[in-house]
């Protein structure tokens, strides 16, 4: 038996907080899944959260120091967007707003924690290695154990340094984009870059116990 | 660093980030300083090595777990649980009219589900608003395979009007019990239950319809519902689990419950809707949620004593 009922199309229209999403620098894919999940479409947010959460966990290790801070600060950022979505009016990257509170979230975090280093778990969260098949063992070998002291190096770093060369190195920010994400001068983000680099490298040089790169190294 | 050549312009140079006379003057100090090109060389490699440091991996069910969070996040900004407002006159319109939505375009069918105490690994929080009950039941849809287990508490002093209102639609008191095995598994179940809970009484409702349809019922059922009716997403069940579940079972001996709660099970009886190809097993289970196809959601219907 099959019931039937006569349906006013409308009635079961429900009052949703509206997208105010209305800036031309989102690209059209992230608009339309923005706007679907101000909808309340749980999908539609889930798409984004895809999109993104590899380039978004993949940034938070080396600013977190450890897979499980990663994947925690990425999901409070997530869910911290997801809230906070229909404030988003586009005048900037979908993702560039999000690794905004990502990056906020992660040093705040940080900041009421006492670093912890984790070199295997670094390891095991590594799972794409960009490695070409024709590489020898020993070379993939020596070239992960060098991953591994960068990112250790990256580890003993200040947070507003290592924040700055993560969006810089591995994001591919440029200055304007890092200005706007850590809301500092152009002229800033240039000169604590730079600073952060000259760090890094001492960082590395203390690991390894000598120059890590040919030549004398040159402090200023 | 001195103030003539500030040694951040080589940054700012391997970024490409420097103006035309910025550049010019790096190329002129690069051209003049050993020194400069050294260190031009080690910032050149060491961005390199930080830029190509393995991506991390992520789980498959990252994005699931993400959502489940800003979702149950959403539901804890609201009110507390879902009381809706008191509905004007003419309430046992509104409930016919509610429980018609519900059937509405879909087949009607009929299990009597067991009974679950408390929420399990897989339940859904309760929700607060119609916003939120859409996206819960969007975030517990469920999947091929998997049933949504959703529970609707209705006050004891409303219950007539929804049996009223279920009968508007064909549901009706009196039926002769169905021999259809799995209707009979379930009610079993749940007589063995009543008889240790305190459930006044508890009916189920099967509905197998889009999603969609079945989140505008539930939505006018809890706008348009009595003071006092809450709808809450529960658990997720394994269908094929069910289905295997309920075979070879035999004949159902009586056993000592409530006896309105037997009553109210066997008013709602599979026997008035052939199960048919809508209990057909489904091999498998999948994780991503059916967002065309129809779903299953199964509506415990709870009396409650009076608050």
């Amino acid at each position: 038996m099959l019931l039937t009922a006569d349906i006013t199309p409308g009635h079961w229209e429900l009052s949703l907080p509206t997208s105010r999403l209305s800036g031309a620098k989102v690209e059209q894919h992230d608009r339309q899944l923005i706007q679907a999940a101000c909808r309340g479409d749980a999908a539609a947010f889930g798409g984004l959260v895809r999109k993104y959460q590899e380039r978004l966990c993949t940034a938070l290790l080396h600013i977190c120091g450890s897979v499980d801070d990663a994947e925690d600060v990425a999901q409070e950022a997530f869910v911290q967007s997801y809230l906070k979505l229909h404030t988003f009016v586009g005048d900037s990257a979908f993702y560039t707003w999000l690794y905004r509170i990502a990056v906020n979230t992660a040093i705040s975090r940080r900041r009421r924690r006492r670093e912890e280093t984790s070199v295997e778990s670094s390891r095991e969260a590594f799972g794409l290695e960009p490695h070409d098949d024709a590489e020898q063992a020993e070379e993939r070998l020596l070239r992960e154990e060098r991953a591994v002291q960068v990112q250790q190096a990256l580890k003993r770093l200040s947070d507003e340094h290592r924040s700055i060369l993560v969006l810089r190195e591995i994001e591919g920010c440029d200055y304007d984009q890092i200005a706007q994400i850590l809301n500092l001068p152009v002229g800033t983000v240039r000169s604590r870059l730079h600073r952060a680099r000259l760090q890094l490298k001492e960082q590395l040089d203390t690991l390894l116990g000598e120059p890590s790169l040919g030549g004398s190294s040159s402090r200023r | 660093m001195t103030r003539e050549f500030p040694d951040e312009l080589l940054s700012a140079y391997l970024d490409g980030e420097l103006t035309a006379a910025e550049h010019q003057q790096v190329e002129a100090r690069l051209a003049a300083s050993e020194t400069d090109r050294q260190l031009l060389a080690e910032l050149r490699s060491l961005r390199g090595e930080v830029a190509s440091l393995p991506r991390m991996r992520v789980d498959g069910n990252f994005a699931d777990r993400v959502v489940r969070a800003a979702l149950a996040a959403q539901i804890a900004d609201v009110p507390p649980p879902l009381e809706v407002a008191p509905s004007p006159p003419k309430r046992s319109s509104r409930w016919i009219y509610a429980a018609a939505a519900l059937a509405a375009a879909a087949s009607l069918l009929i299990a009597i589900q067991p009974w679950r105490s408390a929420p399990t690994s897989n339940s859904i929080v309760a929700i607060a608003t119609n916003q939120n009950l859409i996206d819960a039941l969007r975030s517990a849809a469920p999947s091929e395979g998997q049933a949504l287990v959703v529970r609707l508490q209705v006050p004891a002093s409303a219950a007539g009007a929804l049996d009223a209102a279920l009968a508007q639609v064909g549901i009706v008191s009196g039926a002769a019990t169905s021999a259809h095995p799995i209707a009979e598994a379930y009610r079993r179940q749940v007589e063995e239950r009543l008889s240790a809970g305190s459930a006044a009484s508890v009916a189920a409702v099967f509905v197998q319809a889009p999603l969609a349809e079945i989140e505008r019922a539930l939505a006018a059922i809890a706008e348009a519902a009595p003071s006092g009716v809450s709808l809450l997403p529960e658990a997720k069940l394994d269908w094929n689990g069910i289905a295997t579940a309920s075979q070879g079972l035999g004949e159902f001996g009586s056993a000592s419950v409530n006896q309105a709660a037997q009553s109210l099970a066997m008013r709602l009886d599979a026997s008035q809707f052939p199960l048919g190809a809508a209990v057909t097993p489904i091999a498998g289970l999948s994780t991503a949620p059916a967002t065309s196809g129809p779903v299953r959601v199964i509506i415990l219907v709870e009396q409650i004593d009076a608050r």
